[in-house]
């Protein structure tokens, strides 16, 4: 019964593919939240920064975290399982996070980062980012120079 | 005996003659005798260190110039301003733009001697640690001097390498004689220095040139840089190619100031050829005291938005003419610590620099990408700066120091003080500070109290006592078994609290405008226990 009464949105990526979500889950995105407080939805809700893909990945961790039948660890459990994606994948869920304002996954995105990133070495973190070098060497140096003490 | 006074104004020097028991109220009197105009002796300010006001120790001014630690031969600075010491440097500041300051650097960060004259500070440090004179209590006046010493080692190297010399070398004299006989001075004498972000040093030398940077020009250029930075070249649209280099139009109008800049990708440019490319405008308004910035792609396509920022011009030229001075000279002035205008220039630059990245820049840059189909950015690059800012919090220490070596953006962004402080207080906590002074004497841990976080700032920023007390710590890690703790019989008759001067537990920089400072509370993190709290072991 309360199934029926629960309100649903309508959630469209920006590659215009529709997705249902329950309001109470959906409502953990901050964005989401507002709109619905302000009496601005429309249906269905357009998402101009979140593309199919990384939309559905955000339902999903919002419905699991949205259920309050399961325990904390068990989320966590789900967490850790969540976060086992390509980098790439990870990164573009932290902008989703971002637009959408949803603190929770954006807590555990960032913290799975910046786990990862703890053993990198400066090469690692160029090529896992594909962030392009732009020191000169002397500069190179320069800014090892600064800071040996990260290097021992 | 006899002492020099230098005006702080007019940097010229004379020498007096007072008795030895003179003091500071009838030293005031024979200054203002010795000046052309004869100001009131209550309007002279007087300083060791252009920073602090010489305090009198009692109340009816009795105590002797040697009470204050004054002796013959010393070097006073002396203002006739009505104001504090710190009003009395800004004009030095910003009027001084064309010729070399005077004020002399202590620690030039950005330079690559700079660089090496960290190395020369680390040392220093350890060197103090090795040596170990004991519990005395000018053990931490020492190691202040020999820090002072070293540093003035490489300002050395820094002024031959500039020929900065005259006035410079006065100062340092002084640094020499003075940190024996001024405890608690010496603190003060570590000036913080002031780095020029990179992506600001290389516009401003090549467009501001020599001009003042009226009419909206520095902030205009200084939002150019940013776009630079991010990737983007300006465009003219009329002749359908690059321009490089601002080239300004030989008059700005500064009523109703309006402006169009293009801007579009090198990779566009080089893929289209002679059509007409695809670019971004931001169109510059200005308002009164703000100036707003619209950025949009220029061939109006309606699905992209407008993005918009709003920026008070008045409340950023003054930090931005700190930087723009900065940027012509080798030696850094020594920015200034926020005293009146209750905030660093640093700080501000940054934050200007992640509002104008946030809101113009990134999403220009996406919005662009995505309509040439053009490859976007990678895409940790393509998080907003609070977001990066986020992540790199989740870092330890070393870790945001290799993360600053992989790119320049990167390398600003790991330069932040406020993240330095919060990855402070994380590795070493409440037990970090004691180890901010080398040693863990009880002068020294009382230092380390007195001081608390805004001394740290003073003292050259979060990032530098994290990596000297990571040094510390390393090689005090063998000796802590050895040192004995110190007991709270020990600590308890601790030094009255002595308001105004040095010896307060707050810098004189902090006070606003009254001559005595107020008392300072401390941060909760920054409770170093002491009399009051039970904490300390």
């Amino acid at each position: 019964m309360s199934s029926s009464e629960e309100r649903k949105l309508i959630l469209k990526s920006s590659d215009n593919e529709e997705f249902v979500v329950k309001e109470s889950s959906a409502v953990q995105c901050l964005t989401i939240k507002n709109l619905v407080e302000d009496r601005c939805v429309s249906d269905p809700i357009p998402l101009a920064n979140v593309d199919s893909k990384i939309l559905a990945l955000v339902i999903e961790f919002m419905e699991k975290h949205a259920e309050t039948t399961l325990s904390n660890s068990e989320k966590k459990e789900f967490d850790v399982e969540f976060v086992k994606k390509p980098f790439d994948d990870l990164l573009e869920l932290i902008l989703a996070a971002n637009y959408l304002d949803f603190r929770e996954l954006m807590d555990v995105l960032c913290n799975t980062c910046a786990k990862q990133m703890e053993n990198w070495s400066v090469e690692e973190v160029r090529e896992k980012f594909n962030i392009q070098n732009d020191y000169t060497v002397e500069e190179e140096k320069a800014a090892r120079a600064e800071n040996p003490w990260a290097f021992e | 005996m006899k002492l020099r006074l230098r005006s702080i104004e007019s940097k010229e020097t004379f020498k007096i003659e007072v008795p030895i028991s003179c003091n500071l109220f009838q030293l005031k009197q024979i200054i203002s005798q010795n000046l052309a105009n004869s100001p009131p002796s209550a309007s002279i300010r007087l300083s060791l260190n252009r920073i602090d006001e010489l305090q009198p120790t009692s109340p009816d001014c009795e105590g002797s110039l040697q009470s204050l630690g004054i002796t013959a031969g010393d070097l006073i600075f002396f203002t006739v301003e009505a104001s504090s010491m710190q009003n009395a440097q800004v004009p030095q500041i910003t009027t001084n733009l064309q010729s070399r300051s005077p004020q002399p650097v202590q620690n030039p960060q950005t330079e690559p001697v700079g660089s090496s004259n960290c190395q020369n500070g680390l040392p220093s440090d350890s060197n103090f640690i090795a040596g170990d004179t004991g519990s005395s209590q000018n053990a931490l006046v020492e190691a202040e001097s020999s820090e002072g010493m070293n540093l003035d080692a490489g300002k050395r190297k820094a002024q031959d390498s500039s020929a900065q010399m005259g006035e410079s070398m006065d100062y340092m004299e002084f640094d020499d004689g003075g940190g024996d006989s001024n405890d608690g001075f010496v603190v003060e004498a570590v000036e913080k220095s002031f780095s020029v972000p990179g992506f600001l040093r290389k516009v401003f030398t090549e467009e501001l040139g020599d001009d003042s940077g009226r009419d909206h020009k520095l902030i205009v250029i200084a939002i150019h840089a940013v776009l630079l930075e991010s990737g983007f070249v300006r465009f003219d649209l009329n002749l359908n190619k690059q321009i490089n280099g601002f080239q300004f139009q030989a008059e700005w109008p500064s009523i109703s100031f309006k402006l169009s800049l293009f801007y579009t990708l090198p990779g566009i440019v080089s893929h289209a050829g002679g059509n007409p490319l695809d670019c971004v405008v931001l169109k510059f308004q200005s308002l009164g005291k703000f100036i707003n910035v619209y950025g949009s792609l220029a061939n109006g396509a309606r699905q992209s938005g407008t993005h918009w920022l709003r920026l008070n011009e008045e409340k950023l030229v003054p930090f931005l003419n700190v930087v723009w001075a900065n940027c012509g000279l080798n030696e850094n002035i020594s920015g200034s610590d926020g005293g009146f205008m209750g905030t660093s220039p640093e700080k501000e630059v940054f934050t200007f620099w992640r509002s104008v990245k946030d809101n113009l820049a990134l999403p220009l840059l996406i919005d662009l990408c995505e309509k040439t189909g053009f490859e976007l950015p990678p895409c940790f690059m393509r998080l907003p700066t609070d977001l990066k800012l986020k992540i790199l919090e989740l870092l330890p220490g070393f870790d945001v120091a290799k993360v600053s070596c992989v790119c320049s953006e990167l390398q600003y962004l790991a330069s932040s003080d406020d993240l330095w402080k919060l990855k402070f207080t994380e590795q070493f906590g409440v037990e970090g500070l004691q180890y901010l002074a080398s040693n863990n004497d009880l002068w020294k841990l009382k230092y380390a109290e007195q001081i608390g976080a805004e001394g740290v700032e003073a003292r050259g920023g979060w990032k530098k006592a994290f990596v000297r007390t990571w040094k510390n710590r390393k090689l005090g890690a063998s000796r802590r078994l050895e040192r004995p703790r110190p007991s709270f019989r020990y600590m308890t008759p601790w030094i009255p609290r002595i308001r105004g001067g040095p010896y307060d537990i707050g810098p004189f920089f902090e006070d606003r405008g009254r001559m005595v400072p107020g008392r300072r509370t401390f941060s909760p993190l920054c409770n170093l226990g002491g009399t009051n709290s039970r904490n300390f072991i």
